[in-house]
């Protein structure tokens, strides 16, 4: 589910203009801020996730 | 040999070769943000369905522990803030493609669909992408082979089409004489899980940076599939329903064969 959801926000930035990628939007951040601060996030909570199993699982 | 017919038959070549329109390449920071999906998918795969309801705590400053199966959703509900926050801003949430071209949202569909596949095939075991289904059934390996070879066909077809520009009806099959010489389906599955499931990358980022720029004009060229008269532009739709559709039956094949054995969590992926 996540990698489907991921290929969701994914479209939103293929085939366009890099300089339109890099212009801020409506929160100030670019596309590819914003995408890469979910990706950043994600990598986190899942570390997060499976250090938290290990240690309940311990 | 594969290495050596890849050299002489890169991927991308053809579609430079024919190109009709500028190249749209993918942002470099959309091709280096795909790096953490795959330690994501790891760790996620890796947590035992027994720990979920385990308590976590995901930053100190949380009041509150969650049950750890709230890791996944919030890692779900990140991306789903992230593609808000992108449509409203761009479009002030009209939901409108933005200005891009009229390929871009059928591009759109097939990078939702290569996705949503790379979800399945994270879920699987190793050994079950060799493993015989039964029922005279492909194998995993095989399917992925089959997507490659059509999605590779599609491509390169409709770089010929765009280029030749024939009239409705009389379009045919390019002749095989046009392109460099073509992996077989099973060339074309060689490797690891993770190196055939990141070729989809490479195939389906050729065909955006090729086909991005295309004009309305262009997606009404004359092509044929399949036998079939069409217009060049339902090749990408035809791309993601070849592989929504082959996600959709090898999900159910898989599923009910007995070598099918997802990793614990895989329903994450």
């Amino acid at each position: 589910m996540i990698l489907a959801t991921y290929g969701r926000l994914e479209a939103l930035v293929i085939g366009r203009p890099i300089a339109d990628l890099d212009r801020p939007l409506g929160s100030g951040a670019s596309a590819v801020e914003i995408l890469g601060a979910a990706l950043t996030d994600a990598e986190a909570t899942a570390t997060s996730v499976r250090a938290a199993s290990a240690s309940n699982h311990a | 040999m594969l290495a050596d017919r890849r050299q002489a038959w890169s991927v991308i070549d053809p579609l430079t070769d024919l190109a009709t329109v500028p190249a749209t390449p993918i942002h470099p920071a959309v091709v280096a943000g795909r790096a953490p999906l795959a330690p994501v998918v790891t760790d996620l795969i890796h947590v035992p369905d027994g720990t979920l309801d385990g308590s976590w705590r995901w930053r100190p400053t949380e009041a509150d522990d969650l049950e750890l199966r709230c890791g996944s959703y919030a890692i779900h509900e990140g991306l789903e803030r992230a593609i808000g926050e992108i449509a409203v801003g761009r479009d002030g949430g009209s939901g409108g493609a933005g200005g891009v071209g009229p390929a871009v949202p059928a591009l759109g569909a097939m990078t939702e669909a290569r996705w949503d596949l790379r979800g399945v095939l994270a879920g699987l075991a190793a050994e079950t992408w060799d493993a015989d289904p039964g029922r005279g059934e492909w194998t995993v390996r095989q399917t992925m082979g089959h997507i490659f070879g059509g999605q590779l066909s599609y491509s390169w077809c409709n770089a010929w089409y765009l280029a030749n520009s024939l009239p409705v009806g009389i379009a045919a099959r390019p002749p095989e004489s046009v392109f460099p010489p073509e992996p077989t389906e099973d060339e074309l599955a060689t490797g690891s899980p993770a190196e055939v499931a990141a070729r989809l990358d490479t195939i389906g980022d050729a065909s955006i940076i090729a086909n991005a720029g295309l004009d309305g004009p262009s997606l009404e060229i004359a092509a044929r599939w399949s036998g079939r008269p069409c217009r060049s532009g339902s090749g990408w739709g035809d791309m993601a329903r070849t592989s929504a559709s082959t996600r959709s039956r090898s999900t159910r094949r898989w599923r009910s064969s007995d070598v099918s054995r997802p990793r614990p969590n895989a329903s994450c992926a």
